[in-house]
Formats: C-alpha cells, sequence, structure tokens
C-alpha cells in the first residue's frame, strides 16, 4: 500500500466552537432548495478520545469536532468516519430548531471516511427530508457544497466546478484509495460530512481539503456512498476489498513486452508479485501480464475505462464487496490464461492503515508492554514519524509483505514501553523493537507473547528481538513475583487485552 | 587576503561523520610542559639560541600552512568531478621537508601548496602516505624551493593530564597566533575518516576555536621560567576536531610516533615499549634539549621514507555491548565472582576478531588485562580506556590474547592482528581519492553501494535512504563473502528511447544481471557477455521490483546518445 510523501492532506474536523461562518451565497433565503436541505443536512458535533498507543491501558485527552452531516434513507444520518471516530458522545442540531438530539454511530467505514448515525429520539426525523444520490457528475460542471464549515448555526453555501475525477488516499485511514472528485467549491474545515449537490441531488459527500493550496477540495462520490450502504444491508460493515496483488506499468518498453511474450496487439498491465494468503497468490505469478479484468480492457498504464472516465483497474475491484469475484485475462509466457479471482480484505501484515474505535490490543508482563506493529503505534513518534522511527521499524513498515515469509505470521509484536521495576532495568536498550521469540517460542501474533509468559520455563524468559543480536533475559520467578505489584504500582486494570472489545 | 580566523572547511568536503563534532581541517602540535619543575634535576639549557621565554620563536620554523585544493566525485552523477572548492590546513614538520597533516584534511586532494614562516614563496608539496584509518598523512615538499630545512618536531608520549596547553597556528600571510587550552583526558574514539576506535587525545576550554591547522601549544610564554626552570615541552599532538563546547580532539603522539616508525627508516621519536618514556638517543653531537622523560628537540633529522608496504595496524573486527545486566551473567552461566567482561554482539568476516571470536562470547580480558562490564580496561597512563584501543593500536601481524567466557566456561584464545581497508567491506566506509564505481548501460546507472552514496541524503541520511539499502550498510557492512563481496544498486536511470517505462525505478538493489547472480560491480562487465544468443540483456533487482530488459542490439546507439545528451563522456568506472 503506498502512502502519499510529497502531498499532505488534511481532514476536515474542526475542534473548538468558533462562531465565524461562511458568507453564503447563491442561493437565497426562502428557495425550494433551500428549504430542503435545512430538512436534510444537519450540524454534528461529538467528543471523541483517542487511544494511547504506547501505554494502551490509557486514553489520550478528550477533543471537540464539529462537522456536518445529511439524511439519508430512512432514518440514517449520512456523515464522514473521521467526525465521529473514536468518540464518547454525538450530537446533531438541525439549522433552525435549537433543541439537540443525542445520537450514535450504526454503522461506521473507516476505508472509506463514511459512517451512518441514528438518532433514538423519533421525533427528529418528523419534518425531514431525504436527499437522493445522483451518479458522478461530469468534469466542469457546478455543484454546491452544503454544511457548516467553521462551526456556525446556518447552513453555508459554496459553489464551484468538478475539477479532476481521479483515485487518491483517503487521510482518515491513510492506507486506503478510492475514487475521489476535485472541486474548486470551497470545503472548510466543518464541511465534511456534508452534501454536495447538483440538480437536486446528492453528488458527493465534502470530506478533505489540501494544505498550502487554494480552490482544491474533494468529496466522496456516490459509487464509494452507495458501495458502503450496500455493504451494510446485511448488518455488518466488511469494507472495501483488493485482488492482492502488485503491478507495474512495465509494457511502456517495447523490449520488455517482448521478452514477456505479450502479442503485439495486446495492451496490459505486468505482475510483480501478490500478497500472501491473497486468492491471487495461487492465480498469478510475478512477469504475468494482465490484459483483462472481467469485460474492461486493461491499458499499458493499468488504467480501464469506467463509468465514461479513464479510471485505475483497481476501480472494477471498488465495484465488487467482499467474496465476489472478478475474471482476469492474462499472458504468462506468451499463452492466454482466464482465471478467477476473488475479493479480499487482503491487509498487509503491519498494518498501514489507521485504526479507530477499537481498543488497542497489549500484553503488560512484569511491567514490560507488549503491542502489535501498527501505523497507530509508528505515529507516536510524531509528524516526522516516517524518518524518526527506529530503522528495523521503518523496514518492516514498508517492506513486510518481501520479508516475512512466513505463513502462519499475522502480526509483528513491538516492545512499546517498560514500566520501571528492578526486574526490567536493564530492558531500555530494547524498547521499540520489534519481537522475534521469547524462550525459543517464535512469536506470530500477540497471543503468543500472552501464551509464552503463561508458560512454566526455568530460570529465564529469554526474548530475541528482530534484526539485533542481543537477547534479553528476565528473572522469571522474580517476574512472577513482582508481575501484580507493578500493575497495581502504575494502576494498569488489565495485563493483557488481546481482543479488541466495543 | 586570507583571514586566518577564516572558519571551518566548507561543506563541500563531504564527508560528515556520525558524531556531533566539528572536523578540524587543521593540524594542530600539542606541546606539553611540565609545571612541577621544582621535583625534577634539569641539565643546562643548549638551545642554540635562548629562546625559553617565546615558544612561538621555536615554533616557527615547524608550522606550515597549507593551501589545499579538492575535486571529488559527485555520488549522483559518479562521472563527473564535484566543483573544484578550496581550502587551508596546518601541517607540522616531522623531518627536514616532510609533513605531517591530518589525513582528513586531504581526502579527495586536487593540489597542495605550502607556505612556511618567513618565505613568502609557496612550495610545491605532494602527498607521499596516506592513512584514513588512523588518519594520518605525510606530505614531501620539493627541497629545492626551501632556502633551509624545516626543523623537524618530535612528539612526546609524555601524558599529563590536566598540564595547559598552547596552540598555534600559521596564517597565509606568515603570521604566527596562538592560543591555549588543557589537557582533559584521553579516550578511544572514532576518527572522521574510520570506522575504527583509537585513542585521542581531548583538550577542553580552548582560548580559540581550533580551526583548520590551529597548532596547539603546551605551556605559555608568560609561564616561562628562567634558565634553572624550563618551562617549555614537546609537542603532544595534532588536533583533528573540535566542537562547539571548546573542546578540541588530538591524534596523540603514540599514534604519529608509530605510524612515522611504520613508514620509515628513522627510528627517532619511535617509543617501542609503551610504558617507557625515553627516547632512543639523537646523533651525538647534535645540539638538543634532553630531560629526563621529556621529548627531544633534535636540531635536524632527517625522515627516510620507506614505501614499501604499510600495512597500518588492527581492526577489531567485532562489536560489544557491556554487561551490567546480573540476570544476563546468569543466564551466560557465569559464576558471581566473575563481574568483569564485555559481551560479543556480533563478529564481522573481516578484522581481527572473524574467524576467532563468536556472538555471545564475553571478552574477560585482553593481553591480560581485564576488561569491566564497560569493555574498558585500565590503562597505566590513561587510565580507563575502551578495550579496542588494545587491538587498534597494534602493528598488523602481532599476536593478541582473548580471554573469553564461551559455552559457560573460561578459555583462551590467541588472534593474529589483522586490519584491513574500507574498499574490502561490503558496503566501504569511504572512497577517498578514487572515483566511483559505476556502470551505465542504456541509460541504466549501476553503482556500488558505499557509505559515501548513502551519506547524500543529508545529515539524518540514516532515517531518509530507502531502508532495503540501509539495512546493508547497518548489518552486513562488515560481512563481505565469497558470494558477495559488493552491493550493487540501480541507482536511477537517465531517460531514452531505450528505457522507456522504466524511468521511475530508483535505489533498487541488483540481484542476477542475464541470470547470473551479480557479486559485485565488475560481474556486471562479465554478464554482459552471457547468453550471446539472446536479443537482451536481463537485470532482475531484489525485493518486489520489474525486470528490466535491455535490446542489445539498440545498445550502442543508445549509450552514444545518452552520453552525448547528458555529457557523459565516460559510461563505465572499475577501479
Amino acid at each position: 500500500m503506498r502512502y502519499h510523501q510529497c502531498i499532505l492532506f488534511t481532514v476536515l474536523a474542526f475542534s473548538g466552537i468558533l462562531s465565524a461562518s461562511q458568507t453564503p451565497k447563491g442561493v437565497p433565503f426562502g428557495t425550494t432548495e433551500q428549504q430542503s436541505l435545512e430538512k436534510s443536512v444537519f450540524l454534528i458535533r461529538s467528543v471523541k478520545q483517542d487511544f494511547d498507543y504506547v501505554t494502551p491501558w490509557k486514553q489520550k485527552a478528550m477533543m471537540q469536532s464539529i462537522g456536518s452531516g445529511f439524511l439519508i434513507g430512512r432514518q440514517k444520518v449520512l456523515t464522514n468516519a473521521h467526525n465521529v471516530s473514536n468518540c464518547k458522545y454525538i450530537e446533531l442540531k438541525k439549522e433552525n430548531i435549537a433543541k439537540r438530539y443525542p445520537a450514535r454511530v450504526a454503522f461506521i467505514g473507516h476505508d472509506c471516511d463514511l459512517a451512518i448515525l441514528t438518532i433514538d429520539e423519533e421525533s427528529f426525523f418528523e419534518g425531514t427530508v431525504p436527499l437522493e444520490l445522483a451518479e458522478i457528475p461530469s468534469v466542469n460542471s457546478t455543484v454546491s457544497t452544503y454544511g457548516f464549515p467553521v462551526g456556525g448555526n446556518r447552513i453555508s453555501v459554496t459553489e464551484g466546478v468538478v475539477s479532476r475525477i481521479e483515485t487518491d488516499t483517503y487521510v482518515h485511514s491513510g492506507a486506503d484509495g478510492h475514487l475521489v472528485i476535485q472541486t474548486d467549491a470551497a470545503i472548510n474545515p466543518g464541511n465534511s460530512g456534508g452534501p454536495v449537490m447538483q440538480n437536486g441531488k446528492v453528488v458527493g459527500v465534502a470530506f478533505q481539503g489540501l494544505l498550502m493550496t487554494e480552490g482544491i477540495g474533494y468529496m466522496i462520490p456516490t459509487t464509494v456512498i452507495r458501495h458502503f450502504l450496500v455493504d451494510i444491508e446485511d448488518g455488518k460493515y466488511d469494507g472495501f476489498g483488493s485482488l492482492g496483488v502488485l503491478l507495474y506499468p512495465g509494457l511502456h518498453s517495447a523490449s520488455y513486452k517482448d521478452y514477456l511474450k505479450v502479442p503485439a496487439n495486446e495492451d496490459g498491465i505486468i505482475v510483480v508479485a501478490t500478497i500472501m494468503h491473497s486468492s491471487v497468490e495461487s492465480i498469478l505469478q510475478p512477469n504475468d501480464v494482465v490484459t483483462r479484468i472481467d469485460n474492461y480492457n486493461v491499458d499499458n498504464d493499468g488504467m480501464v475505462r469506467i463509468y465514461g472516465l479513464r479510471l485505475h483497474m483497481s476501480e472494477v475491484i471498488e465495484t465488487k464487496h467482499i467474496g465476489q469475484a472478478s475474471e482476469l485475462t492474462f499472458y504468462r509466457s506468451g499463452k492466454l490464461m482466464k482465471e478467477t479471482a476473488t475479493v479480499a480484505l487482503n491487509r498487509p501484515i503491519f498494518e498501514q492503515a489507521r485504526q479507530y474505535d477499537r481498543p488497542p490490543r497489549y500484553v503488560c508482563f512484569a511491567g514490560l508492554t507488549f503491542v502489535p506493529a501498527t501505523r497507530n503505534f509508528l505515529e507516536t513518534w510524531g509528524r516526522d514519524w516516517q524518518t524518526e522511527i527506529p530503522h528495523y521499524l521503518r523496514y518492516l513498515f514498508i517492506h513486510s509483505m518481501q520479508l516475512n515469509i512466513e505463513r502462519q505470521r499475522k502480526e509483528y509484536i513491538v516492545l512499546a514501553e517498560i514500566m520501571p521495576d528492578e526486574v526490567n532495568s536493564y530492558a531500555g536498550d530494547f524498547r521499540s523493537q520489534p519481537v522475534e521469540s521469547i524462550n525459543g517460542i517464535t512469536i506470530w501474533g500477540l497471543d503468543d507473547v500472552y501464551k509464552a509468559f503463561k508458560q512454566a520455563v526455568g530460570d529465564f524468559y529469554t526474548i530475541k528481538f528482530l534484526g539485533n543480536n542481543q537477547v534479553l533475559p528476565i528473572d522469571a520467578k522474580k517476574a512472577r513475583l513482582r508481575h501484580r505489584l507493578i500493575l497495581d504500582k502504575y494502576h494498569i486494570p488489565a495485563e493483557a487485552r488481546l481482543e479488541g472489545t466495543l | 587576503m586570507k583571514n586566518h580566523a577564516r572558519s571551518q572547511k566548507s561543506e563541500v568536503r563531504g564527508q560528515k561523520s556520525e558524531s556531533v563534532l566539528y572536523h578540524l581541517s587543521s593540524v594542530v602540535c600539542f606541546l606539553s610542559s611540565v609545571l612541577f619543575a621544582a621535583m625534577t634535576l634539569y641539565p643546562q639549557l643548549t638551545f642554540a639560541e635562548d629562546r625559553q621565554t617565546d615558544l612561538t620563536e621555536a615554533m616557527k620554523q615547524s608550522i606550515v600552512y597549507l593551501e589545499t585544493s579538492f575535486y571529488g566525485y559527485e555520488q549522483s552523477q559518479p562521472w563527473r568531478h564535484k566543483n573544484l572548492s578550496e581550502n587551508w590546513a596546518c601541517a607540522c614538520a616531522v623531518g627536514e621537508y616532510e609533513l605531517l597533516t591530518t589525513a582528513w584534511n586531504v581526502a579527495n586532494l586536487a593540489f597542495v601548496k605550502a607556505l612556511r614562516y618567513g618565505q613568502n614563496e609557496f612550495i610545491s608539496a605532494k602527498i607521499k602516505v596516506i592513512d584514513y584509518e588512523c588518519n594520518l598523512c605525510l606530505i614531501e615538499l620539493d627541497p629545492n624551493a626551501l632556502s633551509e630545512p624545516l626543523k623537524p618536531l618530535i612528539f612526546s608520549e609524555d601524558y599529563q593530564k590536566g598540564a595547559e596547553v598552547d596552540f598555534y597556528w600559521l596564517s597565509s600571510d606568515n603570521h604566527l597566533y596562538n592560543g591555549r587550552g588543557y589537557l582533559d583526558r584521553a579516550t578511544v574514539q572514532k576518527t572522521n575518516t574510520s570506522y575504527e576506535k583509537r585513542l585521542h587525545y581531548i583538550v577542553a576550554n580552548t582560548s580559540h576555536h581550533t580551526g583548520a591547522g590551529q597548532v596547539y601549544c603546551v605551556g605559555s610564554p608568560s609561564n616561562a621560567g628562567s634558565r634553572s626552570k624550563p618551562a617549555v615541552g614537546g609537542p603532544i599532538g595534532i588536533a583533528c576536531w573540535a566542537n562547539e563546547n571548546k573542546e578540541a580532539g588530538l591524534i596523540p603522539a603514540e599514534t604519529i610516533n608509530r605510524f612515522l616508525a611504520a613508514v620509515s627508516d628513522n627510528k627517532s621519536g619511535f617509543i617501542e615499549d609503551e610504558a617507557s618514556l625515553s627516547l632512543s638517543k639523537l646523533e651525538a653531537g647534535s645540539p638538543s634539549l634532553e630531560f629526563p622523560g621529556r621529548a627531544s628537540i633534535p636540531a635536524s633529522t632527517t625522515l627516510n621514507v620507506r614505501l614499501t608496504k604499510y600495512e597500518g595496524f588492527g581492526s577489531v573486527g567485532c562489536t560489544t555491548s557491556e554487561l551490567l545486566d546480573p540476570a544476563m551473567r546468569s543466564f551466560l552461566k557465569m559464576p558471581t565472582t566473575l563481574k568483569n567482561g564485555a559481551y560479543v554482539t556480533d563478529v564481522y568476516n573481516l578484522g581481527t576478531a572473524s574467524g576467532v571470536l563468536k556472538k555471545a562470547d564475553v571478552i574477560l580480558a585482553i593481553d591480560a588485562k581485564p576488561l569491566n562490564s564497560y569493555g574498558q580496561f585500565m590503562h597505566p597512563k590513561y587510565e580507563w580506556l575502551d578495550f579496542n584501543y588494545l587491538i587498534t593500536s597494534k602493528p598488523v601481524g602481532q599476536t593478541v590474547l582473548f580471554e573469553l567466557w564461551r559455552d559457560g566456561k573460561k578459555i583462551h584464545l590467541g588472534a593474529e592482528v589483522k586490519s584491513f581497508k574500507a574498499s574490502e567491506m561490503l558496503v566501504p566506509y569511504h572512497e577517498y581519492d578514487q572515483q566511483p564505481e559505476y556502470i551505465i548501460t542504456g541509460g541504466f546507472i549501476l553503482q556500488k553501494l558505499t557509505r559515501e552514496y548513502l551519506a547524500r541524503w543529508g545529515d539524518d541520511w540514516t532515517g531518509k535512504v530507502t531502508p532495503h539499502l540501509y539495512h546493508y550498510y547497518r548489518d552486513f557492512a562488515f560481512k563481505p563473502t565469497s558470494v558477495r563481496n559488493n552491493i550493487v544498486i540501480l541507482s536511477y536511470v537517465l531517460p531514452a528511447e531505450i528505457n522507456l517505462g522504466y524511468s521511475d525505478l530508483r535505489q533498487i538493489v541488483v540481484k542476477k544481471f542475464n541470470g547470473m547472480t551479480i557479486r559485485n560491480i565488475a560481474d556486471i562487465l562479465t554478464a554482459q557477455k552471457l547468453n550471446p544468443e539472446s536479443s537482451y540483456d536481463v537485470i532482475e533487482f531484489e525485493m518486489d521490483n520489474p525486470v528490466v530488459v535491455i535490446p542489445r542490439e539498440q545498445l550502442p546507439a543508445a549509450d552514444m546518445f545518452i552520453s552525448k545528451r547528458y555529457g557523459i563522456h565516460k559510461l563505465l568506472n572499475i577501479n
């Protein structure tokens, strides 16, 4: 999964309450559209509390957030996931009515930055009008955004055109890419979650902007929204999947094309590698050339013609749900082949996407705190985490797909923190290092750490680390004796959290 | 008009050491002085002139000013030189026509000329011997250009901790200046041109910032005594770094003397027994200043440089860590009475320890000198020193004795002191005075990975470079094998029609060329001749990367085009 290094995105959630609001323009007060929107677009206030990924029994300070949302379908308010992630409390307010309505998250998709809220108090829905979804708007057509940028009490309208439609990273998770629509209609903090309208219908949900630019805002297109809404119909959000294949646009080189024996009239994209455990792992090999996906022809950049636009072939997979199939047509050493692949989540061993809403898992034994290696953990190094994190963690984060050849590995585990005590006084050198084994038992996941410390051992727990020749021996008897005392001293409520609970 | 107070050597020099210290491009001589004159008996002074009250005068014939120009290579464009840059440095006389300075001062040197006190014209000079490992360089002057020979300095291995030291430097306009400091301590550390740790003296509280070529002298002129209480001492070292805390680091006399002894026939100044402070006698009849235990300053000495195989001094060949954790000692089954020793964390394929020590060994003593749990031993003169000193101060070929704790028992092992050149490393530490090795084929720049290549990412390059490249440097630099002694990378691609579609590839490691596993950059030349029936050169890379396919038929024309378009007159360089 790639992450952007050169462009900074901002997530448009605004903390604190400001009185300034955008000057409304365009739609005069009292018109039909204005009236229906006050019945459809709402101000959303939430209180959030992020998790601590280094001392994971704690939580960070609370923050306030303001965003927008709108009614979609029956008794469902659609907004951005980032407005309500890690939230403790949500409150909705209509434009001209003072009353506040507590709400809760019914479904949330962090990989596409969308969430559905429900309001328990039925009276909220009296007089409200759900908005309809349209198709993808054309480039250069006019759109209007509605929402509560920078808070305020009135719905603000800004107008602009559709500037561009392409695949890009969704900042909320940081590692998932989907279709985005770029517009120059002003999208500011507080706008996120609000509808972007064209001819009375929704063409997108405003959700992110671009730092240090003007006139660039982004919305989530209705294709992504529809995917989300269909997904949650069965009562559970499964997420956007992928094929699990690494591709390279190498056919631009006539020599490469000839070397791979691809017929002259065919275009396609070259397979470089497949992700372990994906369905394509047994179907595709390096140097296969994919020429068609379902009924779409793939060009030398890996693009297909879909929705009247030229988009990356992953867009075809975006139309499918987890478990659905896709037919791949490809050449291997000049031979034409067709195989069916299944769409799955295919997450990398070292999770590249930010996690929300799940308290972090951990094991704390004798003051040694072990957590799974995730992006959330790496981001505790601050803004420059990408260059500041220890080498081996960086190596694993970027290359876990190439470095891990063990099929039973679920994740990497890191010694995140040491709660000081005489039994772990010399463990400081090993902080932030990934664990290889404990007492010779290879650690494939957090559960293995828990089991290793529960086992009866000789004199020592010996912990070995990846990328490090030294061994950390912990006096076993002393550790077991002091374990409870350490938990009490640092007010650690539980020695482990193995399953995330909501 | 050049100003003596010009600042540190410019950034263009390139190499920045991993420490926060400045790099000195100057040579500094430290003279140690004895302040406790009452304790010793001194014979009559027999100077040619009475110079007790003015050390500056004494130094005038020994300190030289150097003007240097550099012409290194661009790592990212290894076919071209960096822009010419100039700097200045200091050197001191160790023979009538020979100068000593730091190797750092002359790394990637294009040209050097010298200026001595009292002579206006520059004297042409050339490098005779460079040892980057101990950071010393011997420069030879053209005797015909000197009106009279220089007055060589003899370095004294007398170590007076706490002694006042003076420093001097010759400016470009022929003035000798001086400053002051205190000899604070001895330490074992890396010098900026090498990966081994060697003995250095640290001078604290320097009165001026030690710049390029500032000469440190021990004893201030104001402390000069009378005829019966001489206050002059001898040079104790030359400076190689300075920092913002008013400290300066010196290459000590013993390293200098060993270096000079190793490169010349002249034994004067060479101390054979490290416990003794006396020097070998000079030729009879030459006037000299002699004190028991002091360095002699002869009136003249000729240094006969012997350029036979200079092997240098030992390399350690392993890394160690502290062994403070009692649980770790217990885990290693060491008895509780055994409280000393350092833990071997890694053993290299190069250096003294390779093939001798093993990971998880505990080094208890070296040459019967016990190591504490920090890996230090007690030196009679310098007190606690890092054990690396015991190996890096020995010439190659001597023996070193290890007392180890291995697999639950004590063993004794002897090892031959070995060293290695930076070029033998899997990822060479430096390639001074050489053009980087590279091959450009079809616009693909294949280059040998070196630390200098990685360092071009700036100060915090360790966090910025591609982690796969960095991991070779960090974990395998000292582990070349018969199946791999270089890391060859595709640095980047010079776009041309022949490489259409590949132009965004960069910093990936070459695995195979035409099916042949690449062990070093020279292998590429062999690999290019393989598979003569195939129309392509095929390059495979490590990690998940596409395959590069180059049409052989188009290569000659494409290479000519690229050479012309990008101004590359030399498409390959293999040393």
